[in-house]
């Protein structure tokens, strides 16, 4: 991906969308904010220990008035532990939200260990 | 009466200056913060049509949105609700934010309030604001006399 001048006029600046991570049992739940985005204009790649997330959008039509601009490209990087199973993460997109599921691996999740009476 | 700026022509000695600032003039936000700063993120753009309001509502139903356009003022409010998450989720970070939002757009030039459209789309609210009938540019047919 090309490194690109923040505010240069003409080419939009990338944007580190905003996220919500929460930790479940089982997995590692990542909601990120991706307004306007296709799902075909998102990409996830998982490289070394990191999950790298670029999306982009299409802006709309007409001559942009005033200085308010949305984002039209996202990039954001997820640093992964072993406690994720990297080859299993799910993701969806709703609403312009993409949720990514990222299991943990099975030795990773909380077991109940019986105790045997002898 | 009160002055409005036209669409096309010699709006007069501010204009210019006007014109360096954001068209988007006043705004607010009430409630709970969501994300940083202002929410929801707004821009206008300018179509052959009129105006095109786009503001980023990542989350948000359709019915948990409320737009009402009176005069040169457009407001939008509504809630945005928390992911839905299971019980047992503990929260590592939160960026996003949730709660309700309103914000306050008040727009230079008059609008078309009667035939104001607005839809959802990925995440984006896109109103479009067509300038009144008499304020659109009307093709004149200028007549050539052929010379004699």
């Amino acid at each position: 991906m090309n490194v690109q001048m923040r505010g240069q006029e003409g080419a939009p600046s990338v944007v580190r969308p905003a996220a919500d991570i929460y930790r479940t049992a089982d997995a590692i739940e990542i909601v990120v904010d991706l307004p306007g985005v296709d799902r075909e204009q998102i990409s996830l790649t998982v490289q070394e220990n990191e999950l790298v997330l670029e999306a982009e959008r299409r802006e709309s039509e007409g001559d942009r008035v005033g200085q308010a601009r949305l984002p039209v490209r996202f990039r954001r990087v997820f640093g992964l532990s072993d406690l994720v199973d990297a080859d299993r993460i799910r993701a969806t997109l709703e609403q312009g939200v993409l949720r990514l599921t990222l299991p943990k691996p099975e030795r990773a999740r909380p077991r109940r260990i019986p105790v045997q009476e002898v | 009466m009160a002055q409005t700026w036209p669409w096309r022509g010699s709006p007069g000695p501010l204009a210019d200056l006007q014109e360096l600032f954001s068209e988007v003039l006043d705004d607010f936000v009430e409630g709970l913060p969501v994300g940083e700063g202002r929410f929801p993120p707004v821009e206008l753009r300018r179509t052959p049509e009129g105006y095109r309001l786009i503001a980023a509502v990542p989350g948000v139903d359709r019915e948990d949105v409320q737009l009402s356009v009176e005069g040169q003022t457009v407001m939008l409010e509504g809630e945005r609700r928390a992911p839905e998450a299971p019980d047992d989720a503990e929260p590592l970070r939160r960026e996003r934010g949730a709660g309700r939002f309103r914000r306050t757009v008040r727009l230079r030039d008059p609008v078309d309030t009667a035939n104001v459209t607005a839809r959802l789309e990925r995440g984006l609210l896109m109103v479009d604001l067509p300038r009144p009938e008499e304020q659109r540019p009307r093709e004149i047919t200028i007549q050539v006399e052929e010379g004699t």
